[in-house]
Protein backbone atom coordinates (compact mmCIF):
# COMPACT_ATOMS: atom_id res chain seq x y z
CA UNK A 1 0.00 0.00 0.00
CA UNK A 2 2.81 2.40 0.93
CA UNK A 3 4.68 1.68 -2.30
CA UNK A 4 1.51 2.13 -4.36
CA UNK A 5 0.62 5.30 -2.48
CA UNK A 6 4.08 6.75 -2.91
CA UNK A 7 4.35 5.76 -6.55
CA UNK A 8 0.92 6.85 -7.75
CA UNK A 9 1.55 10.60 -7.44
CA UNK A 10 4.93 10.25 -9.18
CA UNK A 11 3.37 8.24 -11.99
CA UNK A 12 0.60 10.79 -12.35
CA UNK A 13 3.08 13.64 -12.38
CA UNK A 14 5.15 11.97 -15.09
CA UNK A 15 2.05 11.25 -17.14
CA UNK A 16 0.52 14.67 -16.76
CA UNK A 17 3.79 16.48 -17.25
CA UNK A 18 4.04 15.20 -20.79
CA UNK A 19 0.85 16.91 -21.84
CA UNK A 20 0.51 20.66 -22.35
CA UNK A 21 3.99 21.66 -23.45
CA UNK A 22 2.58 24.43 -25.58
CA UNK A 23 0.37 25.85 -22.87
CA UNK A 24 -0.01 29.59 -23.03
CA UNK A 25 -0.51 31.71 -20.00
CA UNK A 26 -1.65 35.21 -19.32
CA UNK A 27 1.09 37.55 -18.19
CA UNK A 28 1.79 37.38 -14.48
CA UNK A 29 3.55 39.62 -12.02
CA UNK A 30 1.46 42.70 -12.72
CA UNK A 31 0.27 44.71 -9.76
CA UNK A 32 -2.03 47.63 -10.49
CA UNK A 33 -2.40 49.17 -7.04
CA UNK A 34 -2.01 52.86 -6.26
CA UNK A 35 -0.27 54.32 -3.22
CA UNK A 36 -2.46 54.35 -0.13
CA UNK A 37 -3.92 57.85 0.37
CA UNK A 38 -2.64 59.80 3.36
CA UNK A 39 -6.09 59.62 4.95
CA UNK A 40 -5.95 55.83 5.01
CA UNK A 41 -2.42 55.85 6.36
CA UNK A 42 -3.24 58.23 9.19
CA UNK A 43 -6.51 56.45 9.99
CA UNK A 44 -4.73 53.11 10.04
CA UNK A 45 -1.99 54.31 12.35
CA UNK A 46 -4.45 55.96 14.72
CA UNK A 47 -6.69 52.89 14.69
CA UNK A 48 -3.75 50.63 15.48
CA UNK A 49 -2.85 52.81 18.43
CA UNK A 50 -6.41 53.02 19.74
CA UNK A 51 -7.00 49.28 19.38
CA UNK A 52 -3.74 48.52 21.21
CA UNK A 53 -4.67 50.81 24.09
CA UNK A 54 -8.21 49.42 24.21
CA UNK A 55 -6.89 45.88 24.43
CA UNK A 56 -4.57 46.83 27.25
CA UNK A 57 -7.40 48.42 29.20
CA UNK A 58 -10.27 46.06 28.47
CA UNK A 59 -8.84 42.66 27.58
CA UNK A 60 -8.60 40.23 30.43
CA UNK A 61 -6.96 36.81 30.44
CA UNK A 62 -8.48 34.03 28.38
CA UNK A 63 -10.84 32.17 30.73
CA UNK A 64 -9.63 28.75 29.72
CA UNK A 65 -7.40 27.09 27.22
CA UNK A 66 -9.77 26.22 24.41
CA UNK A 67 -9.57 22.56 23.63
CA UNK A 68 -9.38 21.38 20.07
CA UNK A 69 -12.21 19.45 18.53
CA UNK A 70 -11.18 16.53 16.35
CA UNK A 71 -13.36 14.67 13.90
CA UNK A 72 -12.06 11.39 12.51
CA UNK A 73 -12.36 10.93 8.75
CA UNK A 74 -13.27 7.45 7.47
CA UNK A 75 -10.54 5.74 5.47
CA UNK A 76 -12.75 5.54 2.36
CA UNK A 77 -12.81 9.35 2.31
CA UNK A 78 -9.36 10.07 3.76
CA UNK A 79 -7.28 7.99 1.35
CA UNK A 80 -8.77 9.47 -1.85
CA UNK A 81 -8.53 12.94 -0.30
CA UNK A 82 -4.81 12.52 0.37
CA UNK A 83 -4.21 11.12 -3.09
CA UNK A 84 -6.12 14.05 -4.60
CA UNK A 85 -4.00 16.55 -2.65
CA UNK A 86 -0.82 14.75 -3.70
CA UNK A 87 -1.95 14.72 -7.34
CA UNK A 88 -2.81 18.42 -7.36
CA UNK A 89 0.40 19.59 -5.71
CA UNK A 90 2.63 16.98 -7.34
CA UNK A 91 0.98 17.41 -10.70
CA UNK A 92 1.41 21.16 -10.57
CA UNK A 93 5.09 20.78 -9.75
CA UNK A 94 5.73 18.12 -12.38
CA UNK A 95 3.84 19.92 -15.13
CA UNK A 96 5.47 23.15 -14.14
CA UNK A 97 9.00 21.76 -14.33
CA UNK A 98 8.34 20.14 -17.71
CA UNK A 99 6.84 23.35 -19.09
CA UNK A 100 9.72 25.28 -17.65
CA UNK A 101 12.33 23.09 -19.26
CA UNK A 102 10.68 22.49 -22.64
CA UNK A 103 7.92 25.05 -23.06
CA UNK A 104 7.80 28.59 -24.37
CA UNK A 105 10.56 30.60 -22.69
CA UNK A 106 8.61 33.84 -22.50
CA UNK A 107 7.49 34.44 -18.89
CA UNK A 108 4.15 35.78 -20.08
CA UNK A 109 3.52 32.73 -22.27
CA UNK A 110 4.58 29.96 -19.88
CA UNK A 111 2.48 28.95 -16.89
CA UNK A 112 5.42 27.71 -14.77
CA UNK A 113 6.51 31.10 -13.34
CA UNK A 114 2.83 31.65 -12.50
CA UNK A 115 2.57 28.26 -10.77
CA UNK A 116 5.70 28.98 -8.77
CA UNK A 117 5.42 32.66 -7.77
CA UNK A 118 1.65 32.91 -7.51
CA UNK A 119 0.56 29.35 -6.79
CA UNK A 120 3.31 28.15 -4.48
CA UNK A 121 4.59 31.38 -2.93
CA UNK A 122 1.20 33.14 -2.50
CA UNK A 123 -1.84 30.86 -2.80
CA UNK A 124 -0.54 27.92 -0.72
CA UNK A 125 0.38 30.04 2.35
CA UNK A 126 -2.93 31.93 2.15
CA UNK A 127 -4.81 28.62 2.04
CA UNK A 128 -2.63 27.41 4.94
CA UNK A 129 -3.82 30.42 6.95
CA UNK A 130 -7.33 28.98 6.71
CA UNK A 131 -6.71 25.23 6.59
CA UNK A 132 -3.31 24.01 7.72
CA UNK A 133 -1.79 20.61 7.08
CA UNK A 134 -2.57 20.39 3.36
CA UNK A 135 1.04 21.02 2.42
CA UNK A 136 2.28 18.43 4.91
CA UNK A 137 -0.08 15.87 3.37
CA UNK A 138 0.88 16.51 -0.23
CA UNK A 139 4.32 18.15 -0.16
CA UNK A 140 5.57 17.23 -3.66
CA UNK A 141 9.20 17.72 -2.66
CA UNK A 142 8.80 15.21 0.16
CA UNK A 143 7.03 12.77 -2.11
CA UNK A 144 9.98 12.90 -4.49
CA UNK A 145 12.50 12.49 -1.64
CA UNK A 146 10.48 9.60 -0.18
CA UNK A 147 10.52 7.90 -3.58
CA UNK A 148 14.23 8.48 -4.15
CA UNK A 149 15.03 7.13 -0.69
CA UNK A 150 12.68 4.15 -0.20
CA UNK A 151 12.26 4.71 3.51
CA UNK A 152 12.56 7.82 5.61
CA UNK A 153 16.01 7.69 7.05
CA UNK A 154 16.71 8.67 10.65
CA UNK A 155 19.83 10.51 9.54
CA UNK A 156 23.51 10.06 10.24
CA UNK A 157 24.13 13.37 12.02
CA UNK A 158 22.40 15.13 14.91
CA UNK A 159 20.63 18.38 14.09
CA UNK A 160 22.19 21.51 15.59
CA UNK A 161 21.23 24.27 13.18
CA UNK A 162 17.75 25.34 14.25
CA UNK A 163 15.90 26.82 11.27
CA UNK A 164 18.95 28.46 9.73
CA UNK A 165 18.83 26.52 6.43
CA UNK A 166 15.16 27.43 5.96
CA UNK A 167 15.96 31.07 6.71
CA UNK A 168 18.84 31.04 4.22
CA UNK A 169 16.49 29.48 1.68
CA UNK A 170 13.97 32.27 2.29
CA UNK A 171 16.63 34.95 1.86
CA UNK A 172 17.81 33.36 -1.40
CA UNK A 173 14.24 33.14 -2.69
CA UNK A 174 13.65 36.84 -2.06
CA UNK A 175 17.03 37.74 -3.58
CA UNK A 176 16.03 35.77 -6.68
CA UNK A 177 12.65 37.52 -6.81
CA UNK A 178 13.82 41.08 -6.23
CA UNK A 179 17.39 41.24 -7.54
CA UNK A 180 17.51 38.64 -10.30
CA UNK A 181 13.95 38.71 -11.63
CA UNK A 182 15.13 37.65 -15.10
CA UNK A 183 16.36 34.34 -13.65
CA UNK A 184 13.28 34.03 -11.47
CA UNK A 185 10.92 34.46 -14.40
CA UNK A 186 12.81 32.67 -17.18
CA UNK A 187 10.97 29.33 -17.20
CA UNK A 188 13.97 27.09 -17.90
CA UNK A 189 16.20 28.79 -15.34
CA UNK A 190 13.45 28.61 -12.72
CA UNK A 191 12.91 24.91 -13.48
CA UNK A 192 16.63 24.21 -13.05
CA UNK A 193 16.62 26.09 -9.75
CA UNK A 194 13.72 23.97 -8.53
CA UNK A 195 15.51 20.78 -9.62
CA UNK A 196 18.62 21.90 -7.73
CA UNK A 197 16.42 22.54 -4.69
CA UNK A 198 15.07 18.99 -4.94
CA UNK A 199 18.66 17.66 -5.10
CA UNK A 200 19.54 19.77 -2.04
CA UNK A 201 16.57 18.29 -0.16
CA UNK A 202 17.69 14.77 -1.05
CA UNK A 203 21.25 15.36 0.11
CA UNK A 204 20.09 16.91 3.37
CA UNK A 205 17.63 14.10 4.00
CA UNK A 206 20.36 11.49 3.61
CA UNK A 207 22.64 13.40 5.98
CA UNK A 208 20.17 14.41 8.69
CA UNK A 209 17.05 12.34 8.15
CA UNK A 210 13.95 13.24 6.15
CA UNK A 211 11.77 14.28 9.07
CA UNK A 212 14.32 16.59 10.67
CA UNK A 213 15.42 18.06 7.32
CA UNK A 214 11.93 18.88 6.15
CA UNK A 215 10.93 20.36 9.50
CA UNK A 216 13.93 22.67 9.74
CA UNK A 217 15.47 23.16 6.30
CA UNK A 218 12.69 22.93 3.71
CA UNK A 219 11.75 26.60 3.37
CA UNK A 220 8.21 26.05 2.09
CA UNK A 221 7.37 23.63 4.92
CA UNK A 222 8.59 26.08 7.56
CA UNK A 223 6.82 29.05 5.92
CA UNK A 224 3.51 27.24 5.49
CA UNK A 225 3.70 25.80 9.02
CA UNK A 226 3.97 29.33 10.40
CA UNK A 227 1.03 30.47 8.26
CA UNK A 228 -0.84 27.41 9.51
CA UNK A 229 -0.60 28.64 13.09
CA UNK A 230 -3.31 31.15 12.15
CA UNK A 231 -5.63 28.49 10.78
CA UNK A 232 -8.76 27.50 12.68
CA UNK A 233 -8.88 24.19 10.81
CA UNK A 234 -6.18 21.55 10.51
CA UNK A 235 -6.16 18.35 8.47
CA UNK A 236 -3.89 15.46 9.30
CA UNK A 237 -3.66 11.99 10.86
CA UNK A 238 -6.91 10.95 9.23
CA UNK A 239 -8.85 13.70 10.97
CA UNK A 240 -9.99 17.30 10.83
CA UNK A 241 -9.29 19.40 13.90
CA UNK A 242 -10.80 22.77 14.72
CA UNK A 243 -9.03 24.88 17.30
CA UNK A 244 -8.48 28.49 18.15
CA UNK A 245 -5.37 30.06 16.67
CA UNK A 246 -5.33 32.25 19.80
CA UNK A 247 -4.52 29.36 22.12
CA UNK A 248 -1.90 28.07 19.66
CA UNK A 249 -0.12 31.41 19.36
CA UNK A 250 -0.29 32.07 23.10
CA UNK A 251 0.72 28.64 24.37
CA UNK A 252 3.42 27.81 21.84
CA UNK A 253 6.74 29.50 21.27
CA UNK A 254 9.78 28.78 19.13
CA UNK A 255 12.82 27.28 20.83
CA UNK A 256 15.42 28.84 18.56
CA UNK A 257 16.18 32.42 17.60
CA UNK A 258 16.53 31.31 13.97
CA UNK A 259 12.75 30.79 13.76
CA UNK A 260 12.16 34.23 15.28
CA UNK A 261 14.56 35.61 12.66
CA UNK A 262 12.53 33.78 9.99
CA UNK A 263 9.31 35.48 11.14
CA UNK A 264 10.95 38.90 11.27
CA UNK A 265 12.48 38.35 7.83
CA UNK A 266 9.00 37.66 6.45
CA UNK A 267 7.88 41.06 7.74
CA UNK A 268 11.03 42.90 6.69
CA UNK A 269 11.25 41.38 3.20
CA UNK A 270 7.66 42.36 2.40
CA UNK A 271 8.27 45.87 3.69
CA UNK A 272 11.40 46.16 1.57
CA UNK A 273 9.59 44.87 -1.52
CA UNK A 274 7.13 47.72 -1.13
CA UNK A 275 9.78 50.29 -0.27
CA UNK A 276 12.11 49.58 -3.20
CA UNK A 277 9.60 50.80 -5.79
CA UNK A 278 8.95 54.13 -4.09
CA UNK A 279 10.10 57.64 -4.87
CA UNK A 280 11.72 57.71 -1.42
CA UNK A 281 14.05 54.85 -2.34
CA UNK A 282 14.88 56.47 -5.67
CA UNK A 283 15.59 59.82 -4.00
CA UNK A 284 17.73 58.16 -1.34
CA UNK A 285 19.95 56.30 -3.78
CA UNK A 286 19.98 58.55 -6.83
CA UNK A 287 19.83 62.03 -5.31
CA UNK A 288 21.28 61.66 -1.81
CA UNK A 289 23.75 58.77 -1.79
CA UNK A 290 24.54 58.91 -5.52
CA UNK A 291 25.74 55.29 -5.44
CA UNK A 292 25.25 52.21 -7.59
CA UNK A 293 21.58 51.26 -7.56
CA UNK A 294 22.00 47.47 -7.38
CA UNK A 295 24.64 47.41 -4.63
CA UNK A 296 22.96 50.09 -2.52
CA UNK A 297 19.50 48.56 -2.77
CA UNK A 298 21.00 45.18 -1.82
CA UNK A 299 22.60 46.71 1.26
CA UNK A 300 19.29 48.35 2.20
CA UNK A 301 17.59 44.97 1.68
CA UNK A 302 20.00 43.39 4.21
CA UNK A 303 19.53 46.26 6.65
CA UNK A 304 15.75 45.88 6.74
CA UNK A 305 15.66 42.53 8.61
CA UNK A 306 18.58 43.57 10.78
CA UNK A 307 16.67 46.73 11.71
CA UNK A 308 13.42 44.88 12.37
CA UNK A 309 15.27 42.34 14.53
CA UNK A 310 17.10 45.07 16.44
CA UNK A 311 13.83 46.92 17.11
CA UNK A 312 12.21 43.73 18.40
CA UNK A 313 15.21 42.95 20.63
CA UNK A 314 15.18 46.54 21.88
CA UNK A 315 11.49 46.38 22.75
CA UNK A 316 11.91 43.11 24.64
CA UNK A 317 14.95 44.47 26.47
CA UNK A 318 12.90 47.49 27.51
CA UNK A 319 10.14 45.12 28.64
CA UNK A 320 12.59 43.05 30.72
CA UNK A 321 13.96 46.20 32.38
CA UNK A 322 10.51 47.69 33.06
CA UNK A 323 9.15 44.58 34.80
CA UNK A 324 12.52 43.47 36.19
CA UNK A 325 12.00 40.11 34.50
CA UNK A 326 14.00 37.18 35.78
CA UNK A 327 14.28 35.42 32.42
CA UNK A 328 17.00 36.10 29.90
CA UNK A 329 16.42 38.49 27.00
CA UNK A 330 16.59 35.49 24.64
CA UNK A 331 13.78 33.75 26.55
CA UNK A 332 11.52 36.83 26.37
CA UNK A 333 12.26 37.27 22.67
CA UNK A 334 11.19 33.68 22.04
CA UNK A 335 8.16 33.91 24.34
CA UNK A 336 6.57 36.75 22.36
CA UNK A 337 7.80 35.65 18.91
CA UNK A 338 4.52 34.14 17.71
CA UNK A 339 2.66 37.37 18.43
CA UNK A 340 4.43 38.73 15.34
CA UNK A 341 2.90 36.10 13.05
CA UNK A 342 -0.45 37.93 12.57
CA UNK A 343 1.32 41.18 11.64
CA UNK A 344 3.77 39.41 9.32
CA UNK A 345 1.12 37.54 7.38
CA UNK A 346 -1.38 40.39 7.40
CA UNK A 347 1.21 42.64 5.84
CA UNK A 348 2.23 39.91 3.38
CA UNK A 349 -1.40 39.47 2.32
CA UNK A 350 -2.07 43.20 2.10
CA UNK A 351 0.96 43.64 -0.12
CA UNK A 352 0.44 40.72 -2.48
CA UNK A 353 -3.28 39.88 -2.62
CA UNK A 354 -4.01 42.25 -5.51
CA UNK A 355 -1.09 40.73 -7.45
CA UNK A 356 -2.54 37.28 -6.78
CA UNK A 357 -6.02 38.35 -7.98
CA UNK A 358 -4.63 40.12 -11.05
CA UNK A 359 -2.68 36.99 -11.98
CA UNK A 360 -5.89 34.98 -11.70
CA UNK A 361 -7.49 37.40 -14.15
CA UNK A 362 -9.50 39.23 -11.49
CA UNK A 363 -9.16 43.00 -11.86
CA UNK A 364 -9.84 44.79 -8.60
CA UNK A 365 -10.10 48.56 -8.50
CA UNK A 366 -7.30 50.31 -6.59
CA UNK A 367 -9.70 52.01 -4.19
CA UNK A 368 -11.14 48.65 -3.15
CA UNK A 369 -7.58 47.42 -2.67
CA UNK A 370 -7.04 50.30 -0.20
CA UNK A 371 -9.97 49.24 1.96
CA UNK A 372 -8.78 45.65 2.04
CA UNK A 373 -5.20 46.68 2.82
CA UNK A 374 -6.28 48.98 5.62
CA UNK A 375 -8.67 46.46 7.15
CA UNK A 376 -6.24 43.53 6.93
CA UNK A 377 -3.30 45.44 8.37
CA UNK A 378 -5.25 46.92 11.26
CA UNK A 379 -6.90 43.57 11.97
CA UNK A 380 -3.51 41.83 11.89
CA UNK A 381 -2.15 44.43 14.25
CA UNK A 382 -5.09 44.05 16.64
CA UNK A 383 -4.75 40.29 16.62
CA UNK A 384 -1.00 40.51 17.22
CA UNK A 385 -1.46 42.97 20.08
CA UNK A 386 -4.08 40.70 21.62
CA UNK A 387 -1.78 37.66 21.44
CA UNK A 388 1.08 39.64 22.95
CA UNK A 389 -1.19 40.81 25.75
CA UNK A 390 -2.37 37.27 26.50
CA UNK A 391 1.23 36.01 26.62
CA UNK A 392 2.05 38.84 29.03
CA UNK A 393 -0.90 37.98 31.29
CA UNK A 394 0.34 34.39 31.49
CA UNK A 395 3.94 35.37 32.10
CA UNK A 396 3.23 38.18 34.56
CA UNK A 397 0.16 37.21 36.63
CA UNK A 398 0.03 40.63 38.32
CA UNK A 399 -2.08 42.76 36.00
CA UNK A 400 -0.06 45.92 36.62
CA UNK A 401 3.17 44.18 35.65
CA UNK A 402 1.54 42.68 32.57
CA UNK A 403 0.29 46.11 31.44
CA UNK A 404 3.72 47.63 32.04
CA UNK A 405 5.36 44.88 30.01
CA UNK A 406 3.14 45.68 27.06
CA UNK A 407 4.11 49.33 26.70
CA UNK A 408 7.28 48.59 24.69
CA UNK A 409 5.34 46.00 22.65
CA UNK A 410 2.65 48.59 21.95
CA UNK A 411 5.25 51.01 20.62
CA UNK A 412 6.93 48.26 18.57
CA UNK A 413 3.74 46.96 16.99
CA UNK A 414 2.38 50.42 16.24
CA UNK A 415 5.72 51.19 14.58
CA UNK A 416 5.63 47.98 12.48
CA UNK A 417 2.04 48.70 11.45
CA UNK A 418 2.56 52.38 10.77
CA UNK A 419 5.73 51.65 8.82
CA UNK A 420 3.91 49.07 6.73
CA UNK A 421 1.12 51.54 5.98
CA UNK A 422 3.66 54.30 5.27
CA UNK A 423 5.41 52.10 2.71
CA UNK A 424 2.08 51.39 1.04
CA UNK A 425 1.33 55.13 0.92
CA UNK A 426 4.57 56.18 -0.74
CA UNK A 427 4.35 57.38 -4.35
CA UNK A 428 5.95 55.10 -6.89
CA UNK A 429 9.20 56.09 -8.54
CA UNK A 430 8.90 56.92 -12.23
CA UNK B 1 -16.66 42.14 24.45
CA UNK B 2 -13.19 41.95 22.91
CA UNK B 3 -14.51 40.89 19.52
CA UNK B 4 -17.21 43.57 19.67
CA UNK B 5 -14.64 46.26 20.36
CA UNK B 6 -12.50 45.08 17.47
CA UNK B 7 -15.43 44.94 15.06
CA UNK B 8 -16.65 48.41 16.09
CA UNK B 9 -13.19 49.85 15.61
CA UNK B 10 -12.82 48.21 12.20
CA UNK B 11 -16.20 49.53 11.07
CA UNK B 12 -15.25 53.02 12.27
CA UNK B 13 -11.95 52.87 10.40
CA UNK B 14 -13.52 51.75 7.14
CA UNK B 15 -16.40 54.18 7.49
CA UNK B 16 -14.02 57.02 8.21
CA UNK B 17 -11.82 56.07 5.31
CA UNK B 18 -14.83 55.94 2.99
CA UNK B 19 -16.16 59.30 4.22
CA UNK B 20 -12.88 61.18 4.01
CA UNK B 21 -12.00 59.86 0.58
CA UNK B 22 -15.22 60.96 -1.10
CA UNK B 23 -14.82 64.01 -3.37
CA UNK B 24 -16.62 67.17 -2.12
CA UNK B 25 -19.87 67.93 -4.01
CA UNK B 26 -18.80 71.45 -4.90
CA UNK B 27 -15.81 70.19 -6.90
CA UNK B 28 -15.92 71.33 -10.52
CA UNK B 29 -17.02 68.72 -12.98
CA UNK B 30 -14.21 66.50 -14.20
CA UNK B 31 -13.62 65.94 -17.85
CA UNK B 32 -15.33 62.85 -19.22
CA UNK B 33 -12.79 62.28 -21.97
CA UNK B 34 -9.07 62.84 -22.17
CA UNK B 35 -6.54 62.42 -24.93
CA UNK B 36 -2.84 61.71 -24.70
CA UNK B 37 -0.30 61.84 -27.51
CA UNK B 38 2.83 59.69 -27.30
CA UNK B 39 5.74 59.53 -29.69
CA UNK B 40 8.17 56.62 -29.47
CA UNK B 41 11.53 56.50 -31.18
CA UNK B 42 14.32 54.01 -30.67
CA UNK B 43 12.10 52.08 -28.24
CA UNK B 44 11.92 55.11 -25.93
CA UNK B 45 9.30 57.74 -25.25
CA UNK B 46 10.54 60.95 -26.86
CA UNK B 47 7.41 63.04 -26.61
CA UNK B 48 4.39 62.85 -24.31
CA UNK B 49 3.77 62.32 -20.60
CA UNK B 50 5.53 59.50 -18.72
CA UNK B 51 2.52 59.33 -16.43
CA UNK B 52 -0.98 59.79 -17.85
CA UNK B 53 -3.40 60.58 -15.04
CA UNK B 54 -7.17 60.44 -15.37
CA UNK B 55 -10.16 60.02 -13.08
CA UNK B 56 -12.09 56.77 -13.04
CA UNK B 57 -14.91 56.88 -15.56
CA UNK B 58 -12.98 58.92 -18.11
CA UNK B 59 -12.96 57.90 -21.76
CA UNK B 60 -9.25 57.75 -22.55
CA UNK B 61 -7.76 58.10 -26.00
CA UNK B 62 -4.06 57.42 -26.47
CA UNK B 63 -2.59 58.39 -29.84
CA UNK B 64 0.74 56.70 -30.45
CA UNK B 65 3.34 57.09 -33.17
CA UNK B 66 6.39 54.83 -33.29
CA UNK B 67 9.31 54.59 -35.66
CA UNK B 68 8.94 50.84 -36.07
CA UNK B 69 6.24 48.21 -36.43
CA UNK B 70 5.10 47.22 -32.95
CA UNK B 71 2.12 46.59 -30.75
CA UNK B 72 1.17 49.18 -28.12
CA UNK B 73 -0.36 47.43 -25.12
CA UNK B 74 -2.08 48.79 -22.00
CA UNK B 75 -1.72 46.27 -19.16
CA UNK B 76 -4.62 45.62 -16.85
CA UNK B 77 -7.16 46.84 -19.38
CA UNK B 78 -5.48 44.49 -21.84
CA UNK B 79 -6.07 46.85 -24.75
CA UNK B 80 -3.68 47.03 -27.65
CA UNK B 81 -3.25 48.53 -31.08
CA UNK B 82 -0.85 47.63 -33.88
CA UNK B 83 1.65 50.30 -34.86
CA UNK B 84 3.03 50.90 -38.35
CA UNK B 85 6.26 52.90 -38.69
CA UNK B 86 5.53 56.64 -38.43
CA UNK B 87 1.78 56.12 -38.71
CA UNK B 88 -0.30 57.39 -35.79
CA UNK B 89 -2.53 54.79 -34.19
CA UNK B 90 -5.25 55.45 -31.69
CA UNK B 91 -6.61 53.48 -28.76
CA UNK B 92 -9.82 54.51 -26.97
CA UNK B 93 -11.33 52.86 -23.92
CA UNK B 94 -13.25 53.65 -20.77
CA UNK B 95 -10.99 53.84 -17.70
CA UNK B 96 -13.48 52.21 -15.35
CA UNK B 97 -11.01 50.56 -12.96
CA UNK B 98 -8.75 52.61 -10.70
CA UNK B 99 -5.10 51.69 -10.57
CA UNK B 100 -1.68 52.12 -12.08
CA UNK B 101 -1.23 50.45 -15.45
CA UNK B 102 1.94 50.19 -17.46
CA UNK B 103 1.92 50.57 -21.20
CA UNK B 104 4.53 48.87 -23.32
CA UNK B 105 5.65 47.92 -26.77
CA UNK B 106 4.61 44.30 -26.69
CA UNK B 107 7.10 43.00 -29.25
CA UNK B 108 10.20 44.22 -27.45
CA UNK B 109 8.62 44.27 -23.95
CA UNK B 110 9.68 47.92 -23.57
CA UNK B 111 7.81 49.98 -21.02
CA UNK B 112 6.68 53.30 -22.46
CA UNK B 113 4.44 55.22 -20.07
CA UNK B 114 2.14 54.64 -17.13
CA UNK B 115 -1.58 55.23 -16.98
CA UNK B 116 -2.85 56.22 -13.51
CA UNK B 117 -6.59 55.99 -13.04
CA UNK B 118 -7.56 57.71 -9.82
CA UNK B 119 -10.77 56.81 -7.96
Amino acid sequence: MKFFRNSLPIAAVVALAGLPLAANAHAFGQQYSLPLPVTFYVLGGVAAFIVSCALLVFAGPERSIESARTTAIPKRIWNPLVVAIELVLGGALGIGIMLGLFGNQSASENVFPYLFWIGLVLIVPYVSMLVSGIWELGNPFKIIVDNVQPESQPGKRPWKHGYLPALIGYVLLIVLELFFPVFGTTPRVLAIIVLLYIAYLNIGSIRYGTKVWFEHAEFFSVFFALAGKLAPVRVGQQSVTTSSPVSRLVNEAPVTLSLLAFILFALAATAFDGFRETETMATLIIDLLKTDWFVTSFIIFLLFPVGFYALYAGALLAMKKLVRGSKSLRDYMLLFAYSLIPIAFAYHFAHYFSLMLNSLGIMISADRVWYVQLAIIVFGHAFAAYISHQVALREFPERGRALLSQLPMLVLMVFYTAFGLWVLSQPFAL
Amino acid sequence: MKITVLIVVLVLILGGAYYFTQAPKSEEATSTSTEFVLRVSGKALVDGPEVMTVKKGTMVTIRVTADEAEEFHVHGYDRSVDLEPNVEASLTFLADTAGRFHTELEGSKTEIATLEVLP
